[in-house]
């Protein structure tokens, strides 16, 4: 191994220009371990020292800069999972603390405020209208059943009605098209086509 | 992930980010630097990569982070200089020589370079990797990682240097 300082000094400009492999690298740390270097390269002891030894240490005491810096491991789609769970888990928590908090919800009436107005008098007492709203929204639910029915009842031979012109409409089309051209474009006449 | 899948899979971006980082800096040097981060990371990352959705997402991130970094201390560093200019006195000489010593016994050499250096370091030194394989593996020319390395290294020398005045 070649151990003149020219050498070491040629060494040391590249080692600090990025240059030297391994191998270089090895012999300068060598050199410096030994006590007798000459007095201008004395102070670049401790850094070689650090350079083979100290570094490494510094090095795995600290994770910072290998830490990566963001974490996406979150799956596709976690975000919204995350926020029905949440909405869910509120829900189930009022619907749990609610019954401890009885308040004036609990005595909601939806009759509140109703009346009718029999031989002109009107009647507020609710166990009286009661009833009669009652049968009242019932003739309401057969009505529209009924008129749902009718539209169903509508619609529906319009459907077939199209669906049975239609045909008639292609099996004319085949049979005219089944005339030679000329009596074909007679026949387009007189049926007004 | 090995080196090989690694140079497959992750080294086919470096366009890409290079392309993110340069817009976000506007300075080609800092592009390629934010850039050999990145892979860096990414390569000391390379056995939990398995657990990201998308490699490009993750490496779009870090590159977008490490953009932010740089812009806010470049930032920091104006903003010190304007100070120094603006402010005058200070502490005085003892006290500055104390607060100076204090310092320097709790920070780590290591801790005064840029995170791109340390990393870099540290597949030299520790990794034991040789210049042309950090370059293979981050996609990066000979010379960009070696203008690094030397940084580095200066760096370390003149704290040393620093410290013995």
């Amino acid at each position: 191994m070649p151990a003149g300082y020219k050498y070491m000094e040629d060494l040391l400009e590249r080692f600090f220009d990025g240059e030297t492999s391994n191998e270089e690298e090895k012999q300068l740390y060598h050199y410096f371990a030994q006590p007798d270097i000459p007095e201008h390269l004395r102070h670049y002891k401790p850094v070689f020292n650090y350079f083979e030894k100290r570094l490494e240490g510094e090095l795995k005491g600290r994770t910072e800069p290998f830490r990566p810096v963001v974490q996406t491991g979150r799956k596709p789609g976690s975000y919204w999972i995350t926020v029905m769970v949440g909405v869910v888990a509120s829900i189930l928590i009022l619907l749990m603390v609610r019954p401890l908090f009885p308040g004036d919800d609990d005595k909601f009436n939806p009759y509140e405020g109703s009346y009718i107005i029999r031989n002109g008098e009107r009647i507020t007492d609710i166990n009286i209208i009661k009833p009669e709203l009652e049968a009242t929204l019932q003739k309401v639910l057969q009505q529209e059943e009924r008129m749902n029915r009718m539209l169903m009842y509508l619609t529906e031979p319009e459907d077939q009605f199209d669906l049975i012109g239609q045909s008639i409409a292609n099996q004319r089309e085949s049979i005219i098209n089944a005339f030679p051209d000329d009596i074909k474009k007679e026949v387009r006449k007189i049926i007004g086509m | 992930m090995e080196q090989e899948q690694f140079k497959q899979e992750v080294l086919p971006l470096r366009n890409q980010l290079f392309l993110y980082a340069q817009r976000l800096l506007d300075n080609v040097e800092d592009a390629e630097d934010v850039v050999q981060e990145v892979f860096l990371k990414l390569w000391y990352m390379r056995s939990d990569l398995i657990h990201y959705n998308s490699i490009p997402a993750l490496s779009m991130q870090i590159t977008k982070h490490l953009c932010f970094n740089r812009l806010k201390v470049q930032k920091r560093r104006q903003e010190d200089l304007e100070t120094v200019v603006l402010t005058s006195g200070g502490l005085n000489p003892a006290a500055e020589l104390e607060q100076k010593d204090s310092v320097e016994k709790v920070m780590l050499i290591i801790d005064r370079l840029p995170s791109l250096q340390q990393t870099i370091l540290r597949m030299k030194h520790v990794d034991g990797f040789e210049i042309e394989e950090i370059a293979g593996l981050i996609g990066s020319s000979v010379g960009a990682v070696r203008t690094n390395l030397s940084r580095a290294r200066k760096k370390v020398k003149d704290e040393f240097f620093k410290m013995q005045v």
